[in-house]
């Protein structure tokens, strides 16, 4: 019987420790996790396309060419984001218009997304236009 | 005797205990500190890209007309070339294209 309590004991201090042990891995992630500004600035990146696309005239005729589905438009503005998201970094830019869409340096698979929406006037009519940024 | 085992194995646990969560604590906080490091280096650079982006040239970069500014327009003679290591990059328009622009912490 004494020898019985005797184990016991140690199994309890060993059980402890064990508790311990998981306890403390479950809070380690907190104290590993690192603060990142990747979504803010995306997010930042997809208004200024949004803004910078609809503020200049050209881009801006491009984008309703696009919408009407002149032919060349497409590859024009295509063409036109790539060479600025080569400068930016692993983006890919997805612009979604009256159901049609464009992509740009759209490579790899990407686990994140963001958006920008603008309401636009093509002359007769104003239409609703998507940027979409997606980044890992 | 048998206390004395119990005891022996008490200490053990515990000096095991702390010294493993002293060098678990050491590394983490280590990590913790150096991430924090990294992310307000982020938000000095984003911060600093974006007051630049809405600033009148030639303090910032933003085109400005009778006291208009333009947004997401950068004045034809702002530089907007950036240094490497981490900088907060823009998207704006420069004499009519779309151009890139950092601020670097």
């Amino acid at each position: 019987m004494r020898l019985k309590s005797k184990s016991f004991a140690s199994f309890e201090a060993l059980l402890s420790l064990l508790f311990a042990v998981a306890a403390f891995s479950l809070i380690l992630p907190s104290f590993s996790s690192r603060p990142s500004y990747s979504h803010l600035n995306a997010f930042q990146l997809a208004q200024d396309f949004a803004e910078a696309s609809l503020a200049s005239p050209r881009l801006r005729g491009e984008i309703i060419s696009f919408k009407n589905g002149v032919a060349g438009a497409e590859e024009s503005l295509a063409g036109e984001y790539a060479g600025v998201l080569e400068k930016l970094g692993d983006y890919c830019l997805e612009v979604r218009v009256e159901g049609k869409r464009l992509e740009a340096n759209c490579v790899l698979a990407h686990s994140q997304r963001v958006s920008a929406r603008r309401m636009a006037f093509d002359g007769e009519d104003f239409f609703e236009i998507e940027f979409s940024l997606y980044f890992s | 005797m048998s206390f004395s085992w119990d005891f022996v194995a008490a200490i053990v646990l515990f000096l095991a205990l702390c010294s493993s969560f002293l060098v678990v604590f050491t590394s983490s906080s280590t990590a913790l500190r150096e991430g924090i490091a990294q992310g307000e280096e982020q938000r000095a650079s984003l911060l600093q890209a974006d007051l630049l982006l809405k600033t009148c040239f030639p303090e910032g970069v933003a085109y400005c007309e009778n006291g208009f500014l333009h947004s997401h327009v950068a004045h034809p003679q702002a530089n907007l070339s950036f240094e490497s290591g981490f900088c907060a990059k823009r998207v704006v328009l420069q004499n009519g294209g779309l151009e890139v622009f950092g601020a670097c912490a």
